[in-house]
């Protein structure tokens, strides 16, 4: 198993050969070097920066793209358009120097883009934060360029290639036979700001940290990337969260003051099998 | 009798134009009247409005949707090798 770090958090890499494991690394390095919000140079802070209309590359269309499926997909709990939003809140450096503030959590207006192909519009003040979309995405295209079983974890978002055990917040454990499993909540990235905790879970429908009963929830799809966008829209759905996934059977299991509820979809996916007759 | 053959000339001029125009007004009356069944009975034409070939919008939504679709997950049957966690 080998770890490294990247995307502010650790990558945990398994069944990969020497020559995998420099291609894994090498494109989450590639992914962080377009998308962090804490790299000055990056293609992210100079379409923020610029604004307006303009070309973006071809993987910066791709994960918009994935990011505006993403929107669509959840009604528009999973909003691409919220980087203001996380700055007026606090997070405008990396996690690691955050310090906490007297000064309370600011507000920001409602952004807006729209995407043709390659050529992106933002709204006057708009802020993209694609980060989540793009952790998860480079999970499952790391996964992928392993040849045989193994998994690729960004931060405790998992991608795999065979069955894996995995432990879960809260105890207890799962094995995820194929897909994607990402756990979203407000227990890590957290901070305070006049007195106020702070998380970086924004609910669209305020522009502030969700006031989410959950404190974790974590989603297993059918992608790294499915599992991520479903755990953050269930966290965001407070006690509608559940039933949401279970319209959609997507196991879902939530973890709440140290309680965890699991909903239909999960236990049926976690219900010890009868032997089959004969 | 050069006057009366000057008149019936004249009077089969006339009767020649008139015969002219109305084979030209047939005419052209038969090729509108072909070319507008041609357009109706041709098996190639189309006869309403182009609809695009591209899927109705509420097909292609109940498909994005289901891009959100579960992977699969079993009881533990091991100690876990790895944690999922809030990243």
């Amino acid at each position: 198993m080998s770890r490294f770090t990247s995307m502010g958090c650790e990558v945990v890499v398994e069944g990969a050969s020497p020559h995998e494991l420099e291609r894994v690394r090498a494109l989450f390095e590639e992914r962080d070097a377009v998308f962090s919000r804490f790299r000055p140079g990056s293609e992210l802070n100079r379409v923020n920066e610029a604004g307006g209309a303009g070309l973006v590359s071809p993987i910066f269309a791709r994960m918009l793209e994935a990011a505006l499926w993403a929107r669509e997909t959840t009604g528009g709990l999973v909003d691409p358009t919220l980087g203001a939003h996380l700055e007026a809140a606090g997070y405008d450096r990396d996690f690691d120097v955050l310090a906490p503030s007297d000064e309370p959590a600011g507000a920001a207006a409602r952004g807006g883009v729209a995407q043709f192909g390659r050529v992106l519009a933002l709204r006057r003040g708009t802020k993209l934060d694609l980060n989540g979309v793009v952790k998860a995405a480079a999970g499952d295209d790391t996964a992928r360029l392993l040849a045989g079983p193994g998994f690729v974890s960004a931060g405790g978002d998992l991608a795999t290639r065979g069955p894996v055990d995995v432990a879960l917040p809260g105890g207890g454990s799962v094995r995820l036979v194929s897909g994607g499993l990402a756990t979203s909540g407000r227990t890590k990235r957290r901070w305070l700001r006049g007195d106020e905790e702070q998380h970086h879970l924004i609910d669209p429908r305020t522009g502030r940290p969700s006031a989410s009963p959950w404190d974790e929830v974590t989603v297993c799809g059918a992608t790294c990337l499915a599992a991520d966008v479903a755990a953050k829209a269930a966290f965001l759905l407070g006690d509608d969260g559940p039933d949401w996934l279970d319209g959609r059977g997507l196991p879902g299991r939530f973890v709440a003051g140290g309680r965890v509820h699991e909903n239909e979809a999960w236990r049926r996916s976690v219900a010890p099998r009868e032997p089959a007759c004969t | 009798m050069a006057g009366t053959a000057e008149n019936r000339i004249a009077g089969a001029r006339r009767r020649a134009t008139v015969a002219k125009a109305v084979l030209g007004g047939v005419g052209a009356l038969a090729f509108v009247a072909a070319a507008g069944l041609a357009r109706v009975a041709y098996p190639g034409h189309h006869k309403k409005a182009i609809r695009p070939l591209s899927p109705p919008g509420r097909f292609v939504r109940i498909v994005r949707e289901n891009q959100l679709e579960s992977g699969i997950l079993a009881p533990a049957q091991a100690d876990p090798s790895v944690a999922s966690a809030p990243s």
